[in-house]
């Protein structure tokens, strides 16, 4: 038995009934085989078996009174997993089904994403069973000030910085940031996701959209080639697709598509600033279909499609995980596309995977080309450090160079690993390098 | 406090059918009703008997005709209308579902009106050989150039079929709320959103945020064009934009939005002052209360209402009867559904109301029952097809392939004939967490009819039930019936082996997918034997649901 198998084999055993977690522990540690094989230092130290226990994990009571007076019990968590490049940073997720098993999980694959952004942040995640759904506002209210009474102990903005996830938005990160700066009189940048008026940062919508485009360009520059001129398919219409519209057109190409559930709008005259105003107005404000574009602008409705049918250079997937399927990729490459960000978290299936490294295209995975939201919130923890608040261009070309050194790492790392262009074997192992050897460079802590 | 009585006509003689004569009764009644506040009354009506509406539809047209016709409208004044239609025959029953409402503009002098009246109902009335009764009543509203509306339309009912909240009691009722017309409101297409309050919980909404309720706001309205005499749709933003500072006040909100670049706030239209501000829920629920007693039994209404610039509003009732019952009796294996549930001993204007005999004793296999999260009106609902996940299965896949198999659900919601099939599976639908369900789309499952999910996943996981909330809006926006099945608690069974063991058609459908034929199981109703379709009763005001395959006998 290989030296992951037996690290895997004993993950299993103690942490049996949490098959989340061990999912993706076995989904990590076997895209690392080429590193542990080659360098000796991280079976000698066991990084593995170090990496995938939390550092620190924490449960606690949250008793909190319902607007008619009677009291609930919900149960918090936390957990650090790991801050051997950073404090630990991750999401609070607030839903009926936290569990051990899901925080852990996920705390587990924030410790690899943080990393890759090269910026230093550790990784965790924590939550609560609650359900902030159909509860009225003072509710959530003194449910978020129950939970950061007990949360306080153990964050800070040196120690641990949690940011939003499902059921944590603008609403809840403010009640909690207010009971947060009550009970330690400070105010200070211990969580992230914050209105813009009390250390919010710029660029947050934008980040991920911008982040994949930016990618894309430094994947293109490694073939001596810009944006100019390039059709792009863009799918999705939420804030990913519009910025990831916005920077195409600003780079000079000409982005043709977008989409939501129920089809996709081909405009083969490219989108304009003014169309993307447009459509702007018509998801964040109107709350609109995307198929009212074509009676406005022209073009047509694929109804019930992706734009995966359209012929482009560039595709930027940015609406939701498996859009892109084994089919949907082979018509993609039959057209011609050889450049693919993914805006999206895992918008391509495997065998979608497999088709673009074996025709080797530029292909960007989701865990490289969209962590520029990621990057933000690393964006924001600088700002309050250095209390300061960054305009949008700084904030944006803070962003572009993070986007730079991520594709950097991504494309030296395939490149030293012999599989120069894979950007997927790079990411994996550039992120899980950077924690390894800081845990070596820190000793047995 | 007495009310001016209510202007009702008959026009005709012989029987109306049990909805129209409890109209009838509802609007004669009312007015002597000292608990119903003076905001709320009928607008006036015409009843027009199956034999005139027979004669109006078939005879050919001529002077005679259209004076009858001018002469039954006159009461109504010069006033756009509604038009209903129910079955006045001896079968009919209180629950059954009506057509939807119709609307005519009616514009011009008296004898233009009768001839608009008979063009119109010639070309939206079928007319069939099942006696039909005609109700007519005046439509009170606001005047934009050529746009008439009232200024929101609703139907309520005394039992909330959309209880999602234990904070949500049940008997206090619900109202859905809709800009203009109730054309809105009927919409089942998923792509019109309207206002769904509980009456004794306004504030408890199931969106997260307020972006998530801007989302699922109304944002197309249905107005009369009075030049062109269409009902046509219109952006409810154009409509507010009229009204006066005090009239949008109380219809719109705003909060904050994520999605704009730099945050802000965005509007939306909530009804949120009017039902918070002033007394119209407490109205609302006053008069249900009252027909509630009047029936014996909880009440749906469909009613109107406009708000004055000053902010002052009334109501207009345009329907009233018993809510549709499916009640569920007997154990599991000798299930006795009683559809129609019309009390023989109930009085209604003045006579008992013909009872249907609806009884069906079911010998045959139960596929499936729920107690305790049932969402949506209660319905008995044929199905051809149940696409069954099973637990087991679907738990082992690792997560990337759970968003395979929700792209895959997708293709086969597109495949199918909308409506009559259901979705059956483990955990939650629609989430964005695939460790705790299916990570579909509401696009990817919006033709079922019926939304099931089994509160199970594997040994070391139980979601929990969802209750709808995360697509509440979609769930009634399409009508589509929710339902979770706890097992292993009472009255909640799944015949897994059976619905195991029943051949899987989704190869023969979806070619590409025979890989997943063991996590995605496509089965007909004809493989259980016996008649065509599987039958699916659902009782929301007692929580209860219960599939079967279906004995062949009928009724």
């Amino acid at each position: 038995m290989g030296y992951i198998q037996e690290v895997l084999a004993v993950v299993e055993k103690r942490n049996a009934g949490e098959p989340e977690f061990l999912q993706a522990v076995r989904e990590v540690l076997e895209s690392l085989e080429p590193v542990v094989q080659r360098h000796k230092k991280y079976q000698e130290a066991r990084i593995l078996e170090r990496i995938v226990e939390p550092e620190r994990q924490i449960m606690f009571r949250v008793p909190w009174m319902d607007d008619k007076g009677q009291v609930q019990v919900n149960r918090g968590f936390r957990f650090e997993f790991n801050s051997a490049i950073g404090p630990y940073k991750g999401g609070l997720r607030f839903h009926p089904s936290v569990n051990q098993s899901i925080l852990k999980f996920l705390g587990f694959e924030q410790v690899f994403k943080n990393s890759l952004t090269t910026l230093p942040m550790g990784g965790g995640k924590g939550g609560s069973d609650f359900d902030p759904k159909g509860k009225s506002d003072n509710e959530v209210m003194r449910f978020c000030q129950s939970f950061m009474t007990e949360l306080q102990r153990h964050i800070g903005a040196d120690t641990d910085v949690p940011a939003g996830d499902i059921g944590v938005g603008g609403r809840e990160i403010g009640f909690m940031y207010g009971q947060y700066k009550r009970l330690r009189n400070e105010f200070v940048g211990v969580l992230t996701g914050k209105g813009l008026n009390w250390g919010g940062s710029l660029i947050r919508p934008e980040a991920t959209g911008y982040g994949a485009v930016y990618f894309a360009e430094e994947m293109l520059k490694t073939r001596g080639e810009s944006f100019k001129g390039k059709v792009c398919t863009v799918s999705g219409s939420g804030n990913v697709a519009q910025y990831t519209v916005e920077k195409l057109l600003q780079l000079g190409a000409k982005p043709v598509t977008l989409s939501d559930s129920n089809g996709t709008i081909h405009d083969p005259a490219g989108l304009t600033a003014e169309k993307l105003a447009w459509v702007l107005d018509l998801k964040n404000v109107k709350r609109g279909r995307i198929k009212e574009y074509v009676a406005k602008w022209g073009g047509e409705y694929l109804d019930g499609k992706t734009p995966w049918c359209v012929p482009c250079q560039c595709a930027f997937p940015s609406a939701t995980q498996n859009e892109i399927n084994g089919d949907d990729a082979r018509m993609l490459l039959k057209n011609g596309c050889y450049v693919i960000s993914e805006g999206a978290n895992m918008p391509s299936t495997p065998a979608a995977v497999d088709q673009f490294i074996a025709a080797k295209i530029l292909y960007g995975p989701g865990k490289a080309a969209n962590a520029g939201g990621v990057a933000t919130s690393g964006l924001e923890m600088s700002q309050n450090s250095m209390r300061l608040s960054w305009t949008r261009e700084e904030v944006d070309n803070k962003l572009h160079q993070i986007m730079i050194s991520i594709h950097k790492a991504c494309f030296e790392t395939a490149k030293e690993y012999g599989q120069a262009g894979n950007y997927v074997m790079g990411a994996n192992i550039a992120g899980f390098v950077k924690v390894a050897d800081s845990m070596l460079d820190q000793g047995l802590v | 406090m007495l009310h001016a009585a209510a202007k009702i006509t008959v026009v005709g003689k012989g029987p109306l059918g049990p909805v129209a004569e409890c109209l009838q009764h509802v609007c004669r009644t009312l007015p002597t009703t000292a608990s119903i506040p003076d905001t709320i009354a009928c607008p006036p009506l015409c009843f027009v008997a199956p034999e005139v509406l027979r004669e109006w539809l078939t005879a050919e047209t001529s002077a005679r005709l259209y004076e009858q016709i001018q002469a039954a409208l006159a009461p109504l004044g010069a006033r756009p209308l509604r038009l209903q239609v129910c079955r006045a025959d001896e079968d009919a029953d209180l629950g059954e579902c009506l057509p939807p409402a119709v609307f005519l503009a009616q514009q011009g002098a008296p004898a233009e009106r009768a001839q608009q009246f008979l063009a119109s109902l010639r070309t939206l009335i079928p007319n069939t050989a099942t006696p039909q009764t005609l109700v007519l009543s005046a439509l009170a509203g606001h005047q934009q150039a050529r746009r008439f509306f009232p200024l929101g339309s609703g139907v309520a009912y005394a039992a909330n079929p959309y209880a999602w909240s234990e904070y949500i009691a049940p008997e206090a009722g619900v109202a859905r709320l809709a800009l203009g017309l109730e054309t809105a409101l009927q919409d089942t297409s998923g792509e019109t959103f309207t206002r769904t309050v509980a009456l004794a919980a306004v504030q408890r909404r199931p969106e997260a945020d307020f972006d998530d309720i801007a989302q699922h706001s109304q944002r197309f309205a249905t107005v009369l064009n009075l030049a062109t005499a269409r009902v046509e749709p219109c952006e409810v933003t154009d409509l507010l934009k009229e009204l006066s500072a005090r009239q949008r006040e109380l219809l719109l909100s705003s909060g904050p939005s994520v999605l704009a670049p730099v945050g802000g706030d965005v509007a939306a239209l909530t009804f949120d002052r009017l039902l918070t501000r002033t007394d119209f829920v407490g109205d609302l629920q006053r008069l249900l209360a009252a027909l509630s007693a009047l029936f014996h039994a909880p009440a749906e209404i469909a009613f109107t209402f406009n708000v004055e610039t000053t902010g002052a509003y009334q109501f207009q009732l345009h329907h009233a009867r018993p809510m549709a019952d499916w009640p569920l009796v007997g154990n599991l294996r000798e299930q006795v559904l009683v559809g129609g549930v019309l009390n023989p001993a109930r009085q209604v204007a003045g006579r008992p109301l013909p009872t249907v005999a609806r009884t069906t004793t079911i010998k045959t296999e139960v596929l499936l029952e729920a107690e305790g999260a049932v969402l949506g009106r209660s319905r008995r609902q044929p199905l051809d097809h149940l696409i069954y996940i099973p637990a087991e299965q679907y738990a082992r896949l690792p997560l990337n392939a759970r968003f395979e198999i929700a792209r895959l659900l997708g293709r086969l919601n597109r495949s199918l004939p909308a409506g009559r099939w259901a979705l059956l599976g483990p955990g939650r639908w629609c989430t964005s967490s695939p460790e705790l369900g299916l990570p579909t789309t509401f696009a990817e499952i919006n033709r079922a009819v019926a939304l099931i999910e089994v509160v199970e996943m594997h040994s070391g996981l139980t979601p929990d039930v969802s209750r709808g909330i995360h697509i509440f809006n979609e769930l009634i926006g399409t009508d589509m019936l929710y339902l979770a099945i706890f097992p292993g608690n009472p009255h909640n069974a799944l015949a897994r082996e059976r619905l195991a063991a029943a051949p899987n058609q989704l190869a023969a459908v979806l070619p590409e997918a025979a890989r997943w034929a063991d996590v995605v199981r496509l089965i007909e109703a004809r493989a259980f034997g016996g008649a065509a379709a599987i039958e699916l009763h659902a009782d929301s005001r007692r929580q209860r649901a219960i599939a079967y395959v279906a004995d062949g006998r009928g009724e």
